[in-house]
């Protein structure tokens, strides 16, 4: 059932600042239960499509759907069943852990017992339990990040977008997360949309692969089936041969003439 | 190695300078051009209109009182320099930049010396605006000659740049110990809101006890402010260098008023100057060590709630009332807001009383004091809360602000509680300063109740403004942004109209239907319901999707 069901589609979605394109004509499927991860240089439009999709910003042309929302005319409901990893922290640098994810779980009209005994859980996943009550002002960036990613799935979101999940979270604690995302998605067929400059997470994670240059969508499949068609042996490889950042190693040294 | 104080200096200058940086050198150079020409031509000019404007008398007594003006004006120019750039480096820490240089082979001292070259420019500009408007009058009633008037701007810089020295020490001294973190940025922007006050008070006290001080002492206890010398040097050179014919044995009682010679003047000057280079020199090494910070030194673990807490969770079990108590810990928690508040009591306390006891003695009218109380205390209240709970208050960043937006309502549901928060904070900062004042100037409970009423409506009012507006127009945590200037701007100027507007309806009311309550009533509604149309808007602005 769930691999029939389309949870994002987006159809010629546009948008531009000013003369600068950021996202051109995008054509895209995401199956529910599926992790979708979204690959591209810095600038190359990632963010915007989440924040799009997400409904905290108009696209400037073109059709997309959430869970089979209109992210132009239902903007509410859309928020109420998806759940967003901002690329950097907003944290309330004076709440706790538990006072932040209470007010999150408040702004997402879930209080009471059950929040609580889920941020006890969730803080505990993550091994945050001993420093769950100390100000966030005290927090390393890692472990921030870890309370962002609790505060994104706390109300239980049928889709997650990631926003460079794991980019400040180290070797143990990443592994954490992509177990994290592996099993929502394959026990509570969670749809997940990451974006990512992280290939080798990518690879692991990630069902299908959607590579963005310059606004434009230029690669989409399976990591193997991407790996496959450019006759690389692994992601990262195949990721450089079609965004163009191979290494010319003769010039590295350039520099000290 | 050599001259790396210029490379840092050069890159102070373009930051400084970086918001016009297209046309950086036509602007520096115009500034400077126009700078001097103020001080040369055009304050002169205008002051000695000023000047002109009174009659002879009065330019006699101002003659007179030369000394004791000098010092008072040198007093100001001094605290002002002082103050100044540790409150703006307070503004913003960043440490960060420091650590860039000290990786690199360069020395502290060079540092030190480097970012101080790098901010003269912009200071050196406030001191050549400055400085015209308070030696012109002297200059003017002296007729000091040119060479004189050359001698005291010389004079002024170079009391102006060991203060500005001695402050850059200490803003270095003070972010290094507070370290680049956001507790430490807090407390930062804390110190830096009560830094007139800490500065101000004892020097209030000095003024106050400066009769038996000096008794003590068995000299003018004013001798021992720095400001003192500069002052009296300028005064010693604008008597030998006048044009105005004063005879030797006015000169004498000069001597007597200003108690130490021309000489000793110009040796502490000089020999304090020389000192504070040296100590921050000298001090180099230990005033960049970065600490820790405040993140790493001190980590803050919430307890239990309080009852007022504890309360509001009762009275609103579901979501609005956990929005309203994460609201009021994110305000209470953070030193900056404390210190605001604190600033606005303590100023709403201040300026009806000095009011009133400079009024008390003309007009025996209890009933014009009271409204007049309650007129000061709902202005300085309503303007310093719209900047307090709008302004910087209200959201820390976007990436805060995408995380709302990010949920359903989550902008209508986040400024309702903040609203709500804050009108709770509205009652105490309304309550203490109506029973001080009430208390100290004899009103009794119905002008009370009456100053309450009022000064908690416009607080009232006030919140919704300056959430509003923020709302609209959202600056974050950065007062230097354009976002920030214009909304406090915005905020004062709404709420002075609305407060005007206030009063003439108030004053109908009482005239026409004679009904106090309802002059309440009507006098309050301008700025609520204006505040809560611009909530609204802001509010719907800020649910809106963005575009941007």
């Amino acid at each position: 059932m769930a691999g029939k069901i389309i949870d994002i589609k987006t159809e010629m979605l546009s948008k531009n600042f000013g003369v600068i394109q950021a996202l051109s004509s995008l054509n895209l499927e995401v199956k529910k239960g599926s992790t979708f991860g979204y690959l591209g240089p810095n600038g190359a439009g990632k963010t915007t499509t989440v924040r799009i999709l997400s409904g905290l910003l108009k696209a400037t042309s073109g059709r997309a759907t959430v869970c089979g929302l209109d992210v132009e005319k239902q903007r509410n409901e859309i928020k109420a069943i998806t759940g967003l990893l901002p690329e950097a922290p907003g944290l309330y640098s004076k709440l706790s852990a538990v006072e932040f994810l209470e007010f999150i779980g408040a702004l997402n009209n879930i209080t009471g017992e059950k929040v609580i005994k889920r941020i006890d859980r969730l803080l505990s996943i993550l091994g945050l339990e001993d420093r769950q009550n100390d100000l966030l002002e005290s927090y390393s960036s890692g472990m921030k990040q870890k309370v962002l990613v609790a505060s994104t799935i706390l109300h239980e979101p049928r889709l997650v977008f990631l926003d460079e999940p794991t980019s400040r979270l180290d070797p143990s604690a990443s592994a954490l997360v992509k177990e994290l995302i592996l099993m929502m998605a394959k026990e509570t067929e969670t749809t997940f949309f990451i974006c990512t400059h992280m290939t080798d997470f990518a690879e692991d994670v990630c069902d299908i692969i959607g590579i963005l240059v310059d606004g434009k969508l230029t690669t989409l499949g399976s990591p193997l089936k991407i790996i496959e068609n450019t006759q690389t042996t692994n992601l990262e490889e195949a990721y450089l041969k079609i965004v163009g950042g191979e290494v010319d190693r003769d010039s590295l040294l350039s520099w000290r003439e | 190695m050599a001259r790396n104080w210029l490379s840092i200096a050069k890159a102070e200058f373009l930051i400084l300078t970086s918001k016009f940086r297209s046309v950086r050198k036509f602007v520096t150079i115009g500034m400077f051009l126009f700078a001097i020409s103020w001080a040369l031509v055009i304050a002169p000019m205008i002051m000695s209109s000023i000047v002109d404007l009174f009659v002879e008398e009065f330019q006699v007594l101002l003659a007179v009182a030369f000394p004791g003006l000098m010092r008072t004006v040198m007093l100001i120019l001094w605290i002002m320099i002082l103050i100044y750039p540790i409150s703006a480096a307070l503004q913003e820490i960043k440490i960060g930049q420091w650590e860039i240089l000290l990786s690199n082979n360069v020395t502290t001292k060079d540092m030190l010396l480097g970012m101080f070259l790098g901010k003269i420019p912009g200071y050196g500009l406030l001191v050549l605006f400055l400085s015209p408007i308070l030696l012109s009058p002297f200059i003017i009633v002296y007729q000091v000659s040119l060479i004189g008037q050359v001698l005291m701007y010389a004079v002024l810089f170079i009391v102006a740049l060991s203060t500005l020295w001695f402050s850059h020490v200490l803003s270095i001294a003070i972010q290094a110990k507070l370290g680049e973190s956001s507790r430490g940025n807090d407390i930062a922007k804390a110190f830096s809101i009560v830094v007139a006050i800490v500065v101000l008070i004892p020097l209030y006290g000095l003024m106050f006890f400066s009769g038996p001080l000096s008794e003590i002492m068995g000299l003018d206890v004013f001798q021992i402010l720095p400001s003192t010398w500069g002052a009296d040097l300028l005064s010693w050179i604008a008597i030998y260098q006048n044009g105005i014919g004063l005879p030797l044995s006015s000169i004498q009682i000069f001597e007597e008023i200003l108690g130490f010679s021309v000489f000793l003047d110009a040796l502490l000057v000089g020999v304090f100057g020389l000192f504070l280079i040296l100590i921050g020199l000298s001090s180099a090494d230990r005033l960049f060590t970065v600490e820790a910070g405040a993140r790493t030194e001190v980590v803050t673990t919430v307890g239990k709630e309080n009852m007022v807490l504890r309360g509001i969770r009762k009275i609103y079990p579901g979501h609005f009332g956990v929005l309203v108590v994460t609201s009021l810990k994110d305000f209470g928690r953070k030193a900056q807001n404390v210190s605001k508040v604190g600033y606005s009591i303590f100023l709403a306390i201040l300026l009806p009383l000095i009011t009133n006891y400079s009024l008390a003695s003309q007009l025996d009218n209890p009933l014009f004091l009271s409204i007049m109380t309650t007129l000061i205390l709902s202005m300085m209240l309503g303007m310093i809360g719209a900047i307090t709970f709008g302004g910087i208050g209200f959201l820390e960043s976007k990436n805060q602000l995408w995380i709302i937006q990010g949920t359903p309502n989550g902008a209508y549901k986040f400024i309702l509680a903040r609203i709500m928060g804050y009108t709770l904070l509205g009652i105490p900062i309304a309550v203490i300063p109506t029973i001080t004042v009430t208390l100290i100037l004899g009103f009794d409970v119905f002008a009370m109740v009456y100053m309450f009423i009022n000064v908690f409506l416009v607080v009232f009012g006030a919140i919704l403004v300056g959430i509003g507006i923020t709302a609209n127009n959202p600056a974050f945590e950065d007062t230097k942004s354009i976002a920030f200037i214009v909304n406090t701007f915005a905020s004062i100027l709404i709420i002075m109209m609305m407060l005007l507007i206030s009063a003439i309806s108030s004053i109908v009311v009482i005239m026409t239907v004679g009904n106090v309550i309802l002059s309440v009533i009507v006098g309050n509604a301008p700025l609520i319901i204006g505040g809560a149309l611009i909530v609204l808007l802001g509010a719907k602005r800020l649910e809106m999707p963005g575009t941007t």
